[in-house]
């Protein structure tokens, strides 16, 4: 059986050989066919993928904040934790109460910072949060002069009843600090565990509590009773963020996002994918109507040949393998040609464009995804094209070859 | 010992329909190991319809069967109504047990010399170690790589005969084998053909051909096909061929 297999594949060599000029021009019609659309989906790839891959590059695409204080119930934070979009959710508390002074371990240097509600899996923060982990901003870290490590005090105050000061000290270590970008905001911010903000709310609004642990286990106690102002989430993909902020939308929240920028990117996606799909599908019919026309050519050129394969005992299967196996062959040289042409061009391309168009790196970007693509449909194709050319050959009498002599 | 190679009885060919169609038929026909048969008859008697009949390639109703080397295939020359499995049980018998030789060689272009030899042997599954040996044998031995092409008609010839016999057939069948050649090589032809089935080499042979005089001349049996007219429809009829 191997020997036989084997015999179609010399068979098939042994007349791309011979047939040089055919096959070369097969190898070039396939290749002029595969050229422009690999190039197209180069393009595609290049200003979709950058654009993409510039929102994708930091977490703040994915940052969704609800607007104003609308009212979060602990199990609408528990359902969005529990949808597939969301990558992390913790609910915000009134903005006035979130707040704080950071100070050095030292106490020389001190800054007024918003505390933000954060913990594991916040995927601004790096590192895994212990009991007395916190992430600080770019901004707040330079204005401290402190870096991941660092041990800060963040000293919260109220007034009581009298009007006197009271103040809560929380020795904390440095987890990160969240560079400039990352998030929406540029301001000092303290990224702290959401129980802690939480507890410094009823701290400083409940005289009762004497400390911050009674504030939270206070908390505990009533957490089905609990209100929140907001909620802070990260879609798990870009993607992800219009279905998210759907379905915010339908539980009356509001949020900012760039749902818009995201929007953009995927309709210029959509539609590029669309245009260069529909010139892949026209691409594959020509090939197929182009290889099929070629090898029907090449199999009745070659009728004798295959009439005496016959008569020589070969079994249909095998003529009708014969094509077939040399449609691939020559669908090889054809694809590492076109891949050969379109990185040249667009090499050519990024060069012409460098530096014209925004910040995109280059504007022809072939990935590695389209190229495997288009290389399995190149072989379909190629095979799909040989079909009735093998049909040909494997109907081919013994007779001819008698006849023929 | 001799052993009855090929038996047909009562058969015969049609092709084409009215005025246009032709028959063949074929009353009584034995072939026997060691021998060497010489189709003969003009032009349109039907000479290369008995060719694809002995080649199965062309069934036909009847009785007829082949037994080689203990194998009988009585259904391989007669009509069966299940035709795709007989066509590959016909293909089988024909790529083991039948040498073929054509008046253009039938030598593929693609191919050099040793890779034409060794075709037949490639698709049967058979040692391809003889193919070398057989176009020593036949003075064509240096040719081994060269193309096709590059080879003249009787090299060609030469050739075409290695690989009629690469697979050590039983039945060596020529259709025309000596027409397009000149006399010299014609006559080399024929003593090839001969010869291989005095050595052993096929167990007979059996050729289709104008040439009465040569064939008769190298040795071989003589079987005229005879055409006529029957009704407007072209007929011919091998003369009887029986062995007792």
């Amino acid at each position: 059986m191997k020997r036989r297999s084997n015999l179609v594949l010399r068979l098939a060599i042994q007349d791309c050989r011979t047939e040089w000029p055919s096959a070369l021009c097969m190898i070039l019609a396939v290749t002029a066919v595969l050229v422009p659309v690999m190039l197209l989906l180069a393009i595609r790839s290049g200003v979709v993928g950058q654009m993409r891959s510039e929102l994708t590059a930091s977490p703040q695409a994915r940052e969704m904040s609800t607007v104003g204080e609308p009212t979060v119930t602990p199990a609408m934070v528990a359902e969005l934790r529990a949808s597939p979009g969301v990558a992390f959710a913790a609910p915000r508390t009134r903005l006035l109460s979130a707040a704080g002074v950071m100070r050095t371990r030292d106490l020389q240097k001190g800054i007024d910072l918003d505390l933000v509600p954060s913990g594991q899996g916040d995927p601004v923060v790096r590192g895994r949060w212990q009991r007395d982990s916190v992430a600080v901003s770019e901004n707040a870290a330079r204005q401290l002069g402190i870096k991941a490590g660092a041990a800060v005090v963040l000293v919260i105050e109220r007034r009581n009843g009298d009007g006197l000061a009271q103040q809560v000290r929380l020795p904390l270590k440095i987890l990160d600090v969240v560079p400039a970008g990352q998030s929406r905001s540029n301001l000092a911010q303290a990224y702290l565990p959401y129980q802690v903000i939480e507890a410094v709310e009823r701290w400083r609004e409940d005289a009762k509590q004497g400390s911050l642990a009674q504030a939270h286990a206070a908390n505990r106690a009533d957490a089905k009773q609990r209100r929140y102002s907001g909620i802070r989430l990260y879609a798990r993909s870009i993607d992800d963020v219009p279905k998210v902020r759907q379905l915010l939308q339908t539980r009356g929240l509001e949020t900012a996002s760039r749902a818009g920028d995201i929007r953009l990117v995927q309709r210029l996606e959509r539609s590029m994918t669309i245009f260069v799909g529909s010139l892949a599908v026209l691409m594959a019919i020509g090939l197929v109507v182009a290889l099929g026309a070629i090898q029907w050519g090449w199999v009745e050129r070659k009728r004798f040949d295959y009439s005496y394969l016959r008569l020589l005992g070969m079994e249909r299967r095998q003529l009708f393998a014969l094509p077939v196996v040399q449609a691939v062959l020559l669908v090889i040289p054809a694809i590492v040609a076109a891949f050969i042409v379109t990185l040249g061009a667009q090499a050519v391309i990024n060069r012409l464009f460098a530096g014209q168009v925004g910040s995109l790196r280059g504007v022809s970007n072939l990935s590695l995804t389209d190229s495997l693509l288009l290389t399995i449909i190149a072989f379909v194709v190629a095979m799909a094209g040989a079909f009735l050319a093998a049909r040909n050959a494997a109907r081919i009498s013994p007779v001819v070859a008698i006849r023929g002599s | 010992m001799t052993s009855q190679l090929l038996t047909i009885r009562n058969s015969c060919i049609r092709v084409g329909d009215g005025e246009q169609g032709f028959r063949l038929d074929i009353p009584a026909f034995d072939l026997q190991a060691g021998d060497r048969i010489a189709i003969v008859g003009p032009s349109g008697s039907g000479k290369s319809l008995f060719v694809e009949l002995l080649a199965l390639i062309r069934p036909a109703p009847g009785s007829g069967y082949f037994t080689i080397r203990g194998r009988t295939g009585s259904t391989l020359v007669a009509h069966r109504d299940d035709v795709s499995a007989a066509e590959e049980e016909r293909l089988v018998f024909r790529r083991e047990e039948i040498g073929l030789l054509l008046q253009n060689g039938g030598l593929l272009r693609s191919l050099n010399v040793i890779e034409n030899v060794r075709l037949p042997a490639r698709i049967s599954g058979t040692s391809l170690k003889i193919a070398g040996e057989l176009l020593e044998a036949l003075d064509v031995g240096d040719l081994k790589h060269r193309r096709i092409d590059s080879i003249s008609g009787g090299q060609r010839q030469r050739v075409a005969l290695a690989r009629a016999m690469v697979t050590r057939p039983s039945l060596l069948l020529a259709d025309e084998p000596t027409s397009a050649l000149d006399p010299a090589n014609a006559r080399m032809t024929l003593q090839v053909l001969h010869e291989a089935v005095r050595v052993g080499m096929v167990q007979a042979s059996v050729i289709v051909t104008h040439d009465e005089v040569l064939a008769r001349e190298m040795g071989f049996d003589c079987i005229r096909i005879t055409p006529a007219i029957e009704n407007g429809a072209g007929v011919g009829q091998i003369a009887p061929r029986v062995l007792h």
